[in-house]
């Protein structure tokens, strides 16, 4: 193996190392508050399906076909074929 | 220009004959002009003497008149975004999706809400198709909820806008760092701005262009009831034209219609007080209760432009 390989293989080893230590965390976090905004926003706009009054469920109305298709693509993603009844998602 | 009217008080004060009275007063000055009812308990139909529906229909030469719903307006809502979701989401969610908007729909406020986006359809028409729009409001208390509205839900759709950009500015940020996909616009945002664009373009429309004449008969309940809607109304950055005075027994009444009439002079000395400013037209006690187009024609002589 050459010094030139060797150099290669060690550098591509050492970034992996910092991808695993620094980036992925960072990444996970970042997806995490992702889903926590997303989270809080189709509680927002679907209050009266958790059973709590919504006082603007009028205005938010056209919200609702996209809301439940994210939830739609989230439970798929998560390996899910179905999510509760069609009262909540499929 | 004061170009739309509301006429609000409590039940029974005659509103409804009098917002009928001003509408064909208008069109007969040569106004194209809308009378609407707002009122779950329409009657807008029965002054006229002809029947009416949801949708504007002309009653009179330069007059047209609806009875709007908001349960009308909120079936339809829900039937266009129903239509529109067979487009834009998986068939697969669109039974989930019916039964979350049918929630939605059911949500305590959602009729007011409903008759507020209906009538603010109607005000945008005001200056083209119509000349001037005449509010036959619902009682009081209705009325003044349904008016500040758009001051409540502001604020609660502006969050909702910040929630969804922070959730967008952090995906945006996680995309750009995997190199992933290229920045898309985004519907729910764009949605969500259009209806808080819509409702204060409301406000500052009826804060500039409209006036509302309560109207009372003049006794001690509605009287109370009234100072009470004016300062709620006022407080909501409406402002009041002239107070309508209804009923007023003549002065040359004798008898209980007499001793009637000094308990009016009493309430109208007060009504005269707190409303210096805008002023009163009192309407005098008729033996009959008027209805089409000929009997109201000497009430809206006498209301004139208000």
């Amino acid at each position: 193996m050459s010094l030139r390989t060797r150099l290669a293989s060690a550098w591509r080893r050492a970034e992996a190392a910092h991808d695993q230590l620094f980036v992925a965390r960072w990444r996970q976090g970042l997806r995490r508050e992702v889903r926590r905004q997303e989270d809080t926003l189709r509680a927002l706009v679907m209050l009266e399906s958790l059973g709590v009054d919504n006082p603007v469920a009028y205005e938010t109305l056209d919200l609702v076909p996209y809301l439940v298709a994210d939830l739609h693509a989230w439970h798929r993603r998560m390996g899910q074929e179905s999510f509760g009844d069609p009262g909540v998602c499929c | 220009m004061l170009l739309i009217r509301f006429f609000g008080g409590k039940g029974g004060v005659g509103k409804t004959t009098l917002a009928a009275a001003y509408a064909l007063g208008r069109a007969g000055a040569g106004e194209r002009t809308l009378v609407v009812s707002t009122d779950p308990a329409h009657s807008l139909g029965d002054v006229l003497a002809t029947p009416l529906s949801g949708q504007p229909r002309e009653v009179a030469p330069l007059l047209w008149a609806a009875e709007i719903s908001g349960e009308e307006q909120a079936r339809r809502r829900v039937a266009e975004i129903t239509e529109d979701a067979r487009h834009a989401v998986p068939r697969e969610v669109l039974p989930a999706v019916e039964r979350h908007l049918a929630r939605a729909a059911d949500s305590p406020g959602t009729v007011e809400s409903a008759l507020l986006d209906r009538l603010t359809g109607l005000v945008e028409e005001v200056g083209a198709r119509w000349d001037r729009l005449v509010v036959d409001s619902a009682p009081t208390g209705h009325m003044v909820r349904l008016l500040s509205l758009p001051a409540l839900l502001t604020p609660w759709i502006e969050g909702l806008a910040r929630q969804r950009e922070r959730a967008r500015g952090a995906d945006r940020l996680l995309a750009g760092m995997l190199g992933g996909e290229r920045e898309r616009p985004d519907p729910l945002l764009d949605r969500l701005h259009a209806r808080r664009d819509r409702l204060e373009w409301l406000r500052a429309r009826l804060r500039d262009d409209a006036l509302v004449h309560l109207v009372l008969v003049p006794e001690q309940l509605p009287l109370a009831e009234t100072l009470r809607a004016a300062e709620a109304l006022e407080g909501g950055g409406l402002r009041l034209g002239r107070t309508v005075v209804n009923r007023v027994v003549p002065d040359d009444e004798t008898g209980v219609l007499a001793r009637r009439r000094e308990h009016q002079e009493r309430v109208l000395a007060e009504l005269a007080g707190r409303f210096s400013g805008t002023g009163l037209v009192r309407v005098p006690l008729l033996p009959d209760a008027l209805t089409g187009a000929g009997e109201l024609g000497e009430l809206a002589r006498r209301l004139g432009e208000l």
